[in-house]
């Protein structure tokens, strides 16, 4: 499902004192099954521009194109279930939507709201444990019960459930421990090849956003900054460093390998093990090794 | 160094039927330093730094702070005005509406005389650097620096010892950074002694003492440099990373290139692989 | 996040804004005393011009006050008519059809409207011009004689304070989870009305549940800055009682006598 976004801009409480503009005239095609990152401060318009994508906020000008569905700033967006079962949003710290008794009527509920069976949606429930990482005898527990890790997988679990063709991650590792943070992130790369998702990774680590995405949107002020695959976002370094962002630290060292040996080497290792790859290679050419 | 703090075979479990949350812990904590608590989610971190100011109390063993014991009733109000806590979530610790009110919270507690106060508030904002956001309410500040309110809290009242409880884990990496300065600029200016329980490793990395808990235990103690260099597969085992010099010696080595030496910053590792260039 | 408002406090400075809450709160309470002492045109005149002075010198802009005072003209206009409709004394002024509409109705709605008007806008003109934190500060202040029957006072003005302080942050709550719900197919805004009132239930659960957990970290870091109850404690809130509180109860004292005499003594 292709996402078309054209000349969006969002004001918060328009015509009060308190009138914001959150988004300035954002232009944006995102191709279907692709893998986006976007990356920005807190304030920077990232959360405000995702909530477009199923119809939680309108534009207050503009246009968006969701598969065959549009929404404009002047219509009124009637019926907006159907777009809300093609695009799941799994939100930050979304432990804190589980209200159910036990753990597999939350899970059972997101899909049943969009009328599927009780049976199907029990059966979804069980085969979406072990991929979240849970292990069945947790279904029958309630969810507030559970410790922090599980409650967030829990929940992640509720959103997959209603099988969304585009995937919306507002920051969802925040606050969960390195090895949380790479199993969480794992699975939502592994989902989003196996099911072939649209995934859109709302994030402040440029280290998942260069290890994962396609492409990557940096936001500033409400307006794209920059956009572009990863290697080209980080061949200007400079630009990135200025609206206070950081680069990955593979890249970071990459850059100084480049000073010190006084050469060029491509910008793409954005793991540990690509950068010793680089390395070795770099090694190589010298004629070190 | 002086010692400030005991911690003496301490047992806590948080009721009678569940496992122990902390189990058989001796520590010290020395005036002035910095020391790092580090273990992953449910490793009893977080536990272990309620004991330290009697927010909880272990039922075995001991914990004194500057000679008081955390489980005599009249002494508790002395260890929590020399120990200071900043919790984890910036909303659930903002009392006042107004960051000012929010300051004066603590002192009001403590009985300071209304002048004292004022000249300590305006004392300890200005060391978080929020001295602009008097009269501001707390949902109209970013996380960050609802934390440097919060540790201007506990500075106000001019305690020996801050103790950071996961403080930086819900914050963005400005605001993270934001809180980072501030508490450096703490323990070396104002010589307060800081105990960071936290899951960041290059957090972890700016601390002079290391404590690794596993399940309730301490399992691990040192500078954090030495013990990530030595203990690597420990530490992965216990569910941590490692920082990222660590890893990329690591990664060489597998590829056949040992690299000497404790070199943990990015251009110590740039100049090792630079020199294996020259010696061809 | 859109900012959020609480109350309707309008932060602009002027006399009426810099007035002890305590002075302001008396004020209120003798107002809604002395209203009932008006039944004449030219008491509720009199009336009129006291409050339209104290708009005047609040410098709260017109607008918000008209704009509060929008949901009030309803339960003011059905007061009206329905003394129109039922008084049956006087004379008969006009007539429509087999209604008869009588001199008394439209003068007793009248001044039951006005009565109604002057309470709520001297009412708001408090909420306009004070923090709901001086509020509290100067109830607080002035229940503290009740201390001494054992009521709790200090606990009654910190739990208004917490709220106050977390209103804003479970608003934003509430919106993030309305939010998620949305995502999950709940219809909050739309449907039928059974189903809208079903969909409060995965709204209000996890309100509660983190409003708990919240209660339980505030009371922890409460206890951590040292906080053990009202004894002992010191105050930044300082309520300072000025001149200007003396000339307001004065002009209330003031507008007392002329009311009396207008209804009493008046010829």
């Amino acid at each position: 499902m292709e996402i078309n976004i054209k000349n969006l801009e969002h004001r918060y409480m328009p015509d009060s004192p308190f009138e914001r503009l959150a988004l300035v005239d954002v232009t944006l095609t995102i191709p279907p099954h692709a893998y986006i990152a976007v990356i920005g401060h807190t304030g920077s318009g990232k959360s405000t521009l995702i909530q477009h994508l199923n119809g939680l906020l309108k534009p207050t000008k503009g246009e968006i194109t969701i598969g065959d569905r549009t929404i404009r700033a002047q219509e009124k967006a009637k019926n907006l279930k159907p777009l809300r079962k093609k695009v799941g949003i799994v939100f930050q710290y979304p432990e804190h939507q589980l209200f159910e008794e036990t753990v597999e009527k939350d899970i059972c509920f997101g899909p049943m709201n969009f009328g599927i069976s009780e049976e199907a949606a029990k059966q979804k429930a069980r085969e979406l444990l072990p991929i979240v990482g849970l292990e069945e005898d947790v279904l029958q527990k309630s969810p507030f019960d559970l410790s922090g890790g599980q409650m967030r997988r829990v929940a992640i679990a509720g959103v997959l459930a209603m099988e969304p063709e585009v995937l919306i991650l507002d920051e969802p590792t925040a606050g969960l421990d390195p090895r949380g943070r790479m199993e969480i992130m794992e699975m939502f790369y592994r989902l989003h090849k196996e099911k072939k998702l649209t995934t859109i990774l709302v994030t402040h680590s440029m280290e998942d956003a260069a290890r994962y995405a396609d492409e990557i949107v940096v936001m500033e002020q409400g307006k794209v900054f920059m956009h572009g695959t990863p290697e080209e976002i980080f061949k200007e370094p400079e630009a990135i460093r200025k609206v206070g962002l950081d680069i990955p630290e593979t890249i970071e060292f990459i850059i100084k390998l480049e000073k010190k040996f006084g050469v060029r080497l491509p910008r793409h290792a954005y793991t540990i093990d690509a950068l010793a790859d680089e390395i070795i290679a770099l090694l190589k050419k010298e004629g070190s090794l | 160094m002086a010692e400030l703090i005991q911690v003496n075979d301490v047992y806590f479990r948080y009721n009678e039927d569940a496992e122990d949350a902390v189990k058989g812990v001796s520590l010290s904590v020395f005036s002035g330093e910095w020391l790092a608590i580090v273990g992953h989610n449910g490793s009893g971190k977080s536990t272990l730094a309620k004991l330290l100011n009697g927010l909880l109390h272990p039922y075995a063993g001991t914990i004194a702070v500057a000679g008081f014991l955390t489980d005599h009733e009249k002494h508790i109000w002395e260890i929590r005005r020399r120990v200071g806590v900043v919790f984890q979530n910036p909303d659930n610790q903002f009392v006042g509406t107004t960051v000012l009110d929010d300051v004066a919270f603590g002192l009001e507690n403590n009985g300071i005389p209304r002048d004292e106060m004022l000249a300590r508030i305006e004392d300890s904002l200005e060391k978080v650097k929020m001295t602009k956001f008097l009269k501001h309410e707390p949902h109209r500040l970013s996380g960050g620096q609802k934390q440097r309110v919060a540790i201007a809290s506990v500075i106000a009242l001019k305690p020996e010892i801050i103790i950071l409880d996961e403080a930086t884990s819900m914050l963005d990496p400005r605001g993270r950074k934001e809180v980072i300065d501030v508490v450096k600029e703490l323990n070396e200016k104002e010589n307060i002694t800081i105990i960071s329980i936290t899951h960041d490793l290059e957090e972890a990395m700016l601390a002079d003492r290391m404590i690794v808990m596993n399940r309730g235990e301490k399992v691990l103690e040192g500078e954090p440099a030495q013990l990530f260099a030595m203990h690597g597969e420990r530490l992965k085992a216990y569910q941590l990373d490692l920082p990222f010099s660590i890893q990329l010696k690591e990664k060489l080595s597998e590829r056949g290139i040992a690299l000497s030496g404790q070199s943990l910053t990015h251009e110590e590792l740039v100049d090792e692989l630079w020199k294996l260039t020259l010696k061809t | 996040m859109p900012p959020i408002i609480i109350g309707q406090y309008v932060p602009v400075d002027s006399i009426v804004h810099r007035l002890d809450p305590r002075s302001k709160l008396i004020s209120v309470f003798l107002f809604i005393l002395i209203i009932f002492l008006a039944n004449s045109f030219i008491a509720y005149g009199v009336i009129g011009l006291f409050i339209g002075a104290a708009v005047l010198l609040s410098r709260v802009p017109l607008s918000f006050i008209v704009r509060g005072m929008k949901p009030i003209v309803i339960v003011v206009i059905i007061t009206f008519l329905l003394h129109l409709f039922l008084t049956k004394q006087g004379e008969v002024v006009f007539q429509i059809g087999s209604m008869k509409f009588y001199s008394e109705g439209i003068i007793q709605g009248t001044y039951i409207s006005l009565r109604l008007l002057f309470l709520v806008l001297f009412t708001s003109l408090l909420t306009l011009t004070t923090t709901p934190i001086e509020i509290t500060d100067g109830l607080e202040a002035l229940l503290h004689p009740l201390k001494r029957l054992r009521l709790p006072v200090h606990e009654f003005a910190l739990m208004m304070s917490i709220a106050l302080r977390f209103i804003p942050t479970l608003l934003e709550e509430a919106e993030k989870i309305i939010k998620a719900q949305s995502a999950r197919g709940v219809e909050f805004t739309s449907g039928p009305l059974k189903e809208r009132m079903k969909a409060i239930v995965p709204l209000l659960i996890p309100l509660f549940v983190s409003s708990f957990k919240r209660a339980e970290d505030l009371a922890l870091a409460m206890e951590a800055r040292g906080y053990r109850g009202g004894e002992g404690r010191t105050k930044l809130r300082i309520l300072t009682w000025g001149l200007r509180d003396h000339l307001l109860l004065l002009s209330l004292f003031i507008l007392t006598a002329i009311l009396v005499w207008i209804r009493f003594y008046m010829k």
